[in-house]
Formats: structure tokens, sequence, C-alpha cells
């Protein structure tokens, strides 16, 4: 049994006038202790799949239309939010994009990493406190700023705080949505080399969402490519790094710069991602896709194993065309 | 949006019901208030004039904008904080017999042409123990010009040669004989009292002032409230004659919330607003706790033909010609609605001298033949005139402008805001004709103040009424002293001669709206309270026993 | 912190000084002999040089703005009412305690029934609820607190004689005044803590908590409330300072002897030195709810609190990034 499983997920915003799908029919698998990268464009519905997993999607006026999530077996969806509540942050938590907002101005750093404690791990205040100041050790920041107030970190460590209010409990699943987007890249290599130290130290599956392949290169098992809502290519690191055949993938790994081969200039993808509101029948990517064909446009795209792990969503792909 | 359509709904319904129940139980109140009492075996509660309650009206609760203080102004007129209860009054006029009265002085009589003799009561004591000399009512008379009043003016009296006779003799001198000196309402002080506040005046004279009268202010909290409780004894009267035991004084700096309290029993006198009580004249008390009455102000609203700017008006067949060309009484309902009151003299009808003399039927016909006689065709004569665009004149000229239309005179108004309109006026020749109201004077000058602005040039230009007779009689009333039946002749002669020569055409009375509870008081015993509304007039009103009994 | 706190109660001085001067001035220029008012009949010329030396009023415009400062802080006298001749300071005692007490009390009644109801719109958003308070909310604010006062006093007063009319002398009185006093203040608070708290909620640490699994109860009470107050304070501060100095609509309708009607029968009567005195009081008390809301405003956020104690942060952070370093 996979650690996470969701199967068939769907998401839905809906306003007055419109109707977004966010995530479509989506299907993925985290096994324990692994990392799964979940790679697209912003809007992609990459956060609205992370949240749909802690069921913290704004209601309304969004929606969960349909699919499970199964976690160690166990509907995430049909669970009373007692248990749901008793999941979040301590087997599954969550690190969010934007340190400088994601903790609480007016409380102290210290006790917002002992809350989580507390709440999950039934133990008295000094316990909590005793604890959560040996996780920000573990994060790197001196127990004595335990009593400092958020505004008085830098961003990277900032950072180091959310993620020690998200390992307090070693959860099993750790979600982390793009972590280091906000940071200067000489902290985000610092926070990713801890996040990787810790990930091992506490032996915890993630879920690390971003849109830098980079940072998938550097800390996944596997990678799922994700595009209007939909997975278009999964497959272990190797596979998708050596091999990719979906065009977006493929156009993803173009618009990166890169040192070593000699490309004249970056090829960036033509063109913007579908509206969400109004989806084009067949393929999602045909509007942008140079190897588009009528078939594309006219049929929707299986998502098809085209070797052993390795899935993709282009009828051209699983015929070889590309 | 459909949902908050339905909240907005249901929010409305809501908003109705409360209102349907608060009005609804309006109308039960009464009903239930009908059941007899079943151990009372007299119909006590159908009789609202309630005979049987001997301690009904003992305090007399009275609501009132601005409570006043006492001794604060230059003039009798200033001083409305129940003064005439508190003090003794030098002469006023007695509202049942229209005779001069005085409370302090025994006799009064003019020696010969200069000298006032004013003999006053041995026996008065003021409210601290101090016995009244005539030392005290010399200061009385000499402390309104060292507060610089000009109020005594009229009285011509020298200073310097008044004289203190004996004890109890105060002797006036003044420049010629006149009628003014044995009206002037004076409050009889203290020196002794007034010498001793010395600069404190204004804390003491001004809240709990020592007078000789019947009552006493035992306890006055600015801008709220003042009480005035009967005193044990009263040089006078009998205290036993006085019913009112205690007055209490409510000030409200809102109207409405006093019009509130009355409704609803807590005050038991006070004036209301005549647009927002004038129905229950017509409809009576409608079985609520409460009633009102309708009284003239003492002022009167009157025609005025501009004689000296003017001289077509000393043609009395024009004069005539609007007498009859008015309907009075329509335009007087028109400027006054529900509160007309028609007034069938130059001078208010409560006053003592007052003599109805008739009105004219309304007759256009007539109207037209008088000013033909004028020799003034349709459309030959114009009239020009400048108003207040306040709402009462806007209804006057709306009024004027149609029976000028009926006879055929061209007329020519204009409005200008009251400024404006009182600097046109003061320029002569600015107006054939004008709308004017006589000054609301005290109760014993009326008729010399009702038409002073009649008799007396300056001012505004257009009030001037110039005729020999109509002055000739003037002149009487005012400097006539030997012979009492000579002034009251003239005063009945003048508001005659006014009539039927159509000298001044009155139109209708200016008048107020007094509220009171029929619990607690009569109509009769509120006609007896007060004879100008806006002074207090509690004497008179607490020792006419009959109307309580 | 202290000497933040020091700093702005010495602020103060300066602002009523500049309020001083500017009433004084004012009446200075106005017309009147407040001298002859006061010594009515006893009017003799030797007295009213007395009077007028005993006043001050002999001295020029800056020996008479010196004294008067110098009564009011000596001896806390601010003069006499022309039209009364009463003491300023002896009304004063009368009449504020009877403002503050209906103003507290409308202010708590608006923070006990404003707040929770803000928060319940907010939290159960685009509800029938909400939609019901707001709508309440609108017509609450909308309606002047006079209009509502007069229709309490007809249908409660009158109609249904429940309660009195006006006065306060019985516990019953009081119920019309403060809630006329309550109704558009809890609309405006209701609805401004409403809006305050959609935007905390929104914020992303409301779902930090959340992913922590905290109950919704606790993310509202210790995490969004707090964050809400902030802006709440400002206006409850301005709240507390106005209806403190006595609302002249209300006190006025309900007759009651407090600062809004002195100070209203002073503006009608022109009573100069109770204008001055009423102005003064006003001015004083915003002075000290600023400074009240200022000093909350550092206990609840420690972001303010941080500014006014800014150098020693900045030393501390230097040295803690030092240490980081290393």
């Amino acid at each position: 049994m996979s650690l996470l499983e969701i199967k068939h997920l769907s998401v839905q915003f809906e306003t007055r006038d419109s109707v977004i799908k966010a995530v479509n029919d989506l299907d993925l698998t985290i096994e324990a202790g692994q990392t799964l990268g979940l790679v697209g464009e912003t809007g992609a519905g990459k956060t609205t799949t992370a949240l749909s997993i802690l069921r913290l999607i704004q209601e309304p006026p969004g929606r969960i239309k349909g699919g499970e999530i199964l976690f160690e077996g166990k509907d995430l969806l049909k669970v009373s939010n007692e248990e749901m509540r008793a999941i979040r942050g301590n087997e599954i938590s969550m690190i969010f994009q934007d340190p400088m907002t994601a903790l609480n101005p007016i409380i102290r750093v210290g006790e917002q990493i002992a809350e989580v404690i507390r709440l999950h791990e039934n133990c008295s205040k000094g316990e909590a406190m005793e604890k959560a100041l040996y996780m920000l050790e573990t994060v790197g920041i001196r127990p004595e700023r335990s009593m400092d107030y958020p505004h008085q970190f830098s961003g990277g460590m900032k950072q180091r705080v959310v993620i020690a209010i998200a390992l307090a409990c070693s959860p099993k699943l750790l979600i982390a949505d793009e972590p280091t987007t906000a940071l200067d890249v000489t902290i985000q290599a610092q926070v990713l080399e801890m996040m990787n130290k810790l990930k091992q130290q506490f032996n915890t599956a993630m879920l690390m969402i971003t849109h830098d392949l980079g940072i998938v290169a550097e800390t996944c098992d596997h990678v799922a490519i994700m595009y209007a809502g939909e997975l278009v290519e999964y497959g272990t690191i190797e596979r998708i790094f050596h091999n990719p055949r979906h065009p977006y993938t493929n156009g993803l790994f173009g618009a990166i710069p890169s040192l070593d081969k000699d490309v004249d200039r970056l090829r960036p993808i033509p063109g913007l991602m579908p509206d969400p509101a109004a989806l084009p029948k067949g393929c999602k990517f045909q509007e942008r896709c140079e190897y588009a064909c009528d078939k594309c446009r006219e049929n929707a795209q299986m998502f098809t194993e085209i070797e052993p792990g390795h899935f993709v969503r282009c009828e051209r792909a699983v015929r070889g065309e590309i | 949006m459909k949902k908050f359509n339905k909240v907005l709904c249901i929010l409305l319904a809501l908003v109705t019901i409360i209102s349907l129940t608060a009005c609804s139980t309006k109308t039960t109140n009464p009903g239930t208030t009908n059941v007899p009492a079943p151990n009372t075996g007299t119909s006590s509660g159908d009789t609202p004039s309630g005979v049987a309650d001997p301690d009904r009206g003992k305090v007399i609760r009275i609501g009132v904008t601005d409570l006043g203080r006492f001794l604060a102004g230059i003039a009798p007129s200033e001083n409305q904080s129940a003064c005439d209860i508190v003090f003794d009054t030098s002469f006023k006029v007695n509202p049942t017999t229209k005779e001069i009265e005085s409370d302090y002085f025994k006799e009064w009589y003019w020696e010969d042409d200069n000298h006032f003799v004013c003999k006053m009561y041995d026996n008065i004591y003021f409210s601290n123990g101090d016995h009244a000399t005539a030392e005290d009512a010399l200061f009385s008379y000499y402390s309104h010009i060292e507060r610089g009043s000009n109020y005594l003016n009229e009285t011509f009296i020298d200073w310097d040669k008044t004289e203190i006779r004996d004890d109890y003799t105060l002797v006036f001198y003044c420049e010629k004989k006149n009628r003014a000196i044995s009206r002037m309402p004076i409050y009889l002080l203290d020196k002794k009292w007034a010498e001793s506040l010395a600069d404190g005046w204004a804390d003491q004279a001004w809240y709990y002032p020592v007078g000789s009268g019947p009552y006493e202010c035992v306890e006055y909290v600015y801008d709220d409230h003042m009480v005035l409780k009967l005193r044990d004894s009263y040089w006078k009267r009998d205290i036993s004659e006085y019913h009112v035991q205690e007055y209490q004084i409510k000030a409200y700096s809102d109207m409405s919330t006093m019009y509130m309290e009355l409704e609803s029993g807590n005050i038991d006198l006070c004036e209301v607003s005549s647009a927002d009580y004038s129905r229950f004249l017509k409809n009576g008390s409608e079985g609520k706790p409460f009633n009102v009455i309708l009284r003239s102000t003492g002022v009167v609203y009157y025609i005025n033909f501009a004689w000296l700017d003017n001289p077509i008006w000393k043609n009395e067949d024009l004069r005539m010609a609007l007498a009859y060309g008015i309907d009075f009484e329509s335009l007087g309902i028109l400027m006054k609605g529900d509160t007309y009151m028609p007034a069938n003299s130059i001078i208010p009808s409560d006053s003592p001298f007052y003599v109805d003399v008739g009105k004219r039927e309304y007759n256009p016909e007539l109207a037209r033949e008088y000013l033909a006689k004028a020799g003034y065709g349709p459309g030959q004569l114009t009239l020009k005139a400048t108003l207040m665009d306040t709402p009462i004149y806007k209804s006057f000229g709306q009024g004027i402008a149609y029976y000028f239309e009926e006879m055929g005179i061209n007329l020519d108004i204009q409005y200008a805001d009251v400024s404006a309109a009182i600097a046109n006026w003061v320029v002569p020749g600015n107006n054939d004709f004008g709308m004017m109201y006589s000054i609301s004077g005290s109760d014993t000058m009326s008729v010399l103040d009702s038409i002073q602005q009649a008799a007396q040039q300056g001012g505004v230009s257009w009030t001037y009424v110039d005729d020999d007779h109509f002055q000739e009689l003037y002149g009487v009333l005012k400097y006539q002293w030997e012979d009492d039946e000579a002034v009251k002749k003239a005063s009945t002669e003048i508001q005659q001669y006014t009539f039927d020569h159509a000298i001044i055409l009155p139109i209708c009375a200016s008048t107020t709206m007094i509220g009171y509870n029929t619990n607690v008081l009569t109509e009769e015993q509120v006609r007896g309270f007060l004879y100008n509304p806006t002074i207090y007039k509690l004497s008179h009103a607490s020792i006419t026993a009959e109307a309580w009994n | 912190m202290l000497r933040y706190i020091l700093k702005r109660v010495l602020w103060v001085i300066p602002v009523m000084l500049g309020v001083v001067i500017i009433v004084f001035t004012i009446t200075y220029l106005t017309p009147g002999d407040p001298v002859m008012t006061i010594l009515g009949s006893g009017y003799t010329p030797e007295r009213y040089a007395a009077k007028a030396a005993e006043l001050g009023l002999d001295k020029g415009y800056f020996g008479q703005l010196v004294a008067y400062i110098w009564n009011i802080i000596t001896r806390l006298d601010f003069g006499k009412s022309y039209n009364s001749n009463i003491p300023i300071v002896q009304e004063f005692a009368a009449r504020y305690p009877i403002s503050v007490s209906i103003g507290l009390l409308s202010c708590m009644l608006i923070a006990i029934i404003g707040l929770p109801l803000g928060i319940l719109s907010a939290v159960k958003q685009y509800s029938v609820l909400d939609y019901s308070l707001t709508t309440l909310a609108l017509i609450f604010a909308a309606i002047p607190s006079f209009v509502l006062s007069i229709l309490g006093l007809v249908i409660f007063g009158v109609k249904l004689g429940w309660l009195p009319v006006s006065g306060l002398d019985s516990f019953k009185s009081w119920i019309l005044p403060v809630l006329a006093n309550t109704l558009p203040g809890v609309a405006g608070i209701m609805r401004m803590t409403r809006t305050t708290m959609l935007e905390v909620i929104r914020q992303d640490y409301i779902r930090t908590a959340r992913s922590k699994g905290l109950k919704e109860s606790v993310i509202l009470r210790k995490h969004a409330l707090k964050n809400c107050l902030i802006p709440l304070v400002t206006i409850f501060g301005g709240m507390i300072a106005h209806t403190t100095a006595g609302s002249i609509i209300v006190e006025n309708i309900f007759n009651i002897r407090g600062m809004g009607t002195y100070l209203y029968s002073a503006i009608l009567a022109r009573d100069y030195p109770v204008i001055n005195g009423c102005v003064l009081l006003i001015a004083f008390v915003v002075c000290v709810m600023n400074l009240l809301v200022d000093i909350t405003y550092a206990f609840i956020d420690p972001r303010i609190r941080s500014q006014y104690e800014k150098k020693r942060v900045t030393r501390k952070k230097i040295t803690t990034t030092k240490a980081e370093v290393a």
C-alpha cells in the first residue's frame, strides 16, 4: 500500500458566472519515504492539489468534485473534520510558499512551534516548548530566539521556522509548496539542503511542489509534470530527465538555461496556459504544441504507460511520433 | 442575490409587525383605563375635572425650554423665572377684574403734577425675615436704572428729586404727569440683602433670590429644574388660600421630549407646538390624559397703510375698499390654520382695555364701489410692498394677491429675508402698505404698547398713522391723568375709531397652545395660569381658589 | 517602551497648549463685558475695577492668557459661565461623570455586541445569517441616532409606557439613551470587524494555523482575533473619546444633564468660557485616548512595539546574525 494515493481527483472553483476547473481527474502516488516532485507553471493546479490533500481549499468558492485521496488506505475526503484535524500537522504537514506571511506576526515563534506539538503529542506546555526549542536548533536557529517575533527574522530564517513547525510532529508526509521561491538563491540552497537532511532524519515522504526543475533534480525520486489541472507526464527522475516525452516537458527543459550545452538562445514555450474556465476540447496543450495535429484537437488524451513507471498524456508521444 | 432579497423581505415584515404592535397598544390603552374601578361608588373616572381628590394639583410640574434666571435681565419681562410668585409686584392688572392692583403699595396718587405718592404696607417681610421699608422700594426701582435699563424712561422720573417721605411712603418726582409709572411692574427687592451680595449678585440673586412673595425657590439646578415651594407664611395673605404647594419647573433642551413627557403624564403643563397639536383643538383629547388650549399671545397681526409715504391713504374710501375687499377670516385661516383666532380690535382680546368693535362682512361688490368712489377704476391703482420670506408673510402675500386681483388693484410684492426686509422697511417710500404685528406688551400697558408703532414716528416708516384724531386719542391714553374714566373712554374710542374709519386693518391674533395634564388640571385652571405664556404668571392661578374647588 | 510612553505623554503638553491658545484668543477677540454681566445690579465703578482685577481682566492679552493657563493648571479653574455664573469646573464635576458613564456603557455594549456579531458574520460569510446581520447593520448605520432616539421614545416611552421619557432617575431611564448611543456604533463596529476579520482569515498564517490541525475556534481566538483588533483599536479609541465627551443629540433628546447639553446650550448662548472649557476637555480626552490607542497598539502588535525599541533590536539583530554566520 502506498502512503498516499490520489485517484481521479477533480477540484473546481465556482464563481457567480464561471466554473474554473483547477484540477481534473488527477492520479498520484507517493510511497513512504519517497519524494515526488510536482512540476508545472503557475496556475497549473499544483497548490490546489496540495491543499486538497489537507482539505484546506476555501469553500466556497472551491469544491472537491470527486475522486479519492487515500492516505494509508483511508480516504481523507470522507473522514470527519475531527479526524482530519488530527492528521493535519501530525501525519501530513505543509510548508507554504511565502514564509513572510506564513507566520502569525503577533505570536512568538517558539509558541507557534510549540502549539502544534502540544496539540498532537499530548504533552505539557513545558515539554512542548522544550521540543520546540529542539526543533529550532534542528533547523539551525539558536533556541534563545524562540521568544522573538517573526518580523525579527529574515526570510530564510522564517522559512526555517515554518519547516520546524511542519516537521515538529515527525509527519509521514510533508507537502512543500514552492518552499524556496521567495528566498534568495544562496538561502535556497541552504534551505533545500536542510530539508533533504531532515527528510532523511525523520524518514518523511515529501510532495515537492515547484516550477524549478533544478530543485526537482536535487531532491526528488519521482516527477509528475502538471499542466492545466492534469498530469501530462510521470516517471522516475532519471526517465523524465533523460527521456522526456511530452512536448510540454520538453518545452520546460528547453526553457532552462544550461551551461554545458551550447544553445544559442532559450526556447520559451510560446503562448499561455488556457483559461481554466474554458478549457479546450481534446489535448489541453494543443494550442502551444508544435506537434499538435487534428486528432489532438478532437480527442481527449489518455494517460498512458509507455514504459514501466513512465506515463505520458500525448497520443503522438505514445505512438512514438515525437 | 435572491437570498439577500428574501432576507430583506423578512426584515421588512418584522419591522412592520413591530410598528403595528406598537400602534395597536395605543388603541387598546383607553379601553383598559375605561374599565370602572369596582370599589368607587361615585363615577370619578368619568368626570375629568375631578372634584374628589383634594391633593390634585398640589404639585404642578411645568415644562419649559429655558429655565431662565431670577433678576438677571434689565427689564421685568426678562426676569421670567416665576418672579411674580417669589416677589411682590408694584403694579399689575387683575386678569379677572381688569383693575390695576399693587402687591406692596397700599395706595398711590398724584399729589400734584409732578409728585407721585406711593404708600406701602407696613407689615411686609422678606423671606429672610427683613422688614421692608420705602428704602427697599426705592432701591427696587433704582436698581433698574443701575442695570442700564431704559425701561423706566417713559415715566420721566427725576431721581434726584425723588424722596422717601417716611418709612413707608415713597414720592417719585416726575417731570410730567404720566400713566406709565403706575403701569410698571417692579419687583420689591431687599436692599440690605442685595447690597450684602456685593459682587456675588449673580450667584445668589439669579438662583435663590430673597423676595417677599408667597413662594420661595428652594432648589435650582442650572439647565435642569427648579422647585418653588409655598412659604410657611406670607405677609399679605393667609397661605391656606394658596392651593398649589409646589411648582416644579423642568427645563427641556429638546421640545419634542417635553411633548412626550406631557403625553406620558410626567409634566402637567407646557407650551406645545401648534403644528403638532392643533388637531386636538378639533378632535379633543381622544381619551389621552392630556389636552390643549389655544391662547392669544397678546399680539395682533394687522395691515398698515403707509400714511406718511403715500398720501393716497388719507382717502377714507380707498381704505374702506380694502376693509371690505379682504376676507379677513379666510386670510387669517390661510396664515394660521387651525390656530386661527379672530382679532376684532387692534389690541389683543385679553387686554383689560379690549373692546369688541365687530367686523365687516366680506363684500367685494362694495369694495369695488368704494374703489370707484375713491377714483380708481380696475387696474388703475398699483400698490407695492416688501414682505419677509417667512411662512406667515408668504401666506399673507398669497392671500392678499388674490383679494387685490378681485378688486382690480395691481400688486407689486417682493420677498426678502428678514434683515433685508427690515432694511427695506426703514427707508421711507419703499412700501405702500405692509403687514405688522403689535409689540407684545406687558399686561398693564396693552393699549399703549399695541399701537405704539402706529402712534410714534421712527423705525419702520410705513407703520405710522398720520391721522389727527387717532394721534389725539393716543395722546389722551398716554398723558391724561386726572380722569381715569377719560382714559377708559379714550381707549374704547381709539379702537372704535380705528375700526370705523379703517385706520388699521386687524387680521387675526397670534396664538400659542398650552398642553396640560387633564388628570391634574382643568381647562379653567390652565386659563387662569398664564396671562402671557412667555412669562409664567403663576401667582394668580395658585390663589384662584374657586378654580380648585 | 517606558521612554516611548513618557515621550508621548509629554507630547500632550504642546498640543494642549496650542488648543488653549487658539481657544483663548477666540474668546479674547469676541465682544462682551463679563464683569458687567457678573455685577448686575451691584454695579459701581469701584466694584467694577475690583472685579476686573479679581478676574484678571485688567491685564493685557498675554497676561490674561498666562493667568488663564495658570488657573487651569494650578486650580483646575476654567472660569465661570457668563450665562449662569456657575464655575465651569463645578458643572464639569456634575456633568462629566454622567456623560462618561453613558459613553463607557455604550462603548462596552458596542464592543460586547458588535465584535462577536462582526466575527460571526465574517466566519459565516455568504450565509443567511451574514446577510441578515449586514443588512441590519446597514439599516442601523443609516438611521441617525436622533431618529432612533425619538422612535424609541415614541414606542417605548409614550405608546407602551415601559420606559421613562427623559432624565436619568432610575435604572430603566438609562436604557434608551444608552441604546440610542449604542446601536449606530454597533452597526459601525460590526461592519468594521467583519471587514477586517475577512481580511485576516484570508491571511496565509491562518492557513498555516489550519494546516497545524488547530480547531476553528482556537484559530479564531488565538490567531485571528488579536490581528483583527489592531485596526479596531483605533476606531474604538476615537469612539470612546467622542462618546464620553457626551452626545449632544442624545443628551438633548433625553434631557440628560451631561456634557452634550452643556456644550449645546453654551453654544446657543455664546457662553464662551463654557465653550472653551468644553473644547479643552474634549481635546484633552482625545489626546489621552490617542495616547492610549498608541500604547495599546504597541502591546498588541510586536512589530509596532519593536519600532519604538528600534535601537535595542537592531543591535541584537547584528549580534545574532553574527552568531548564526559563525
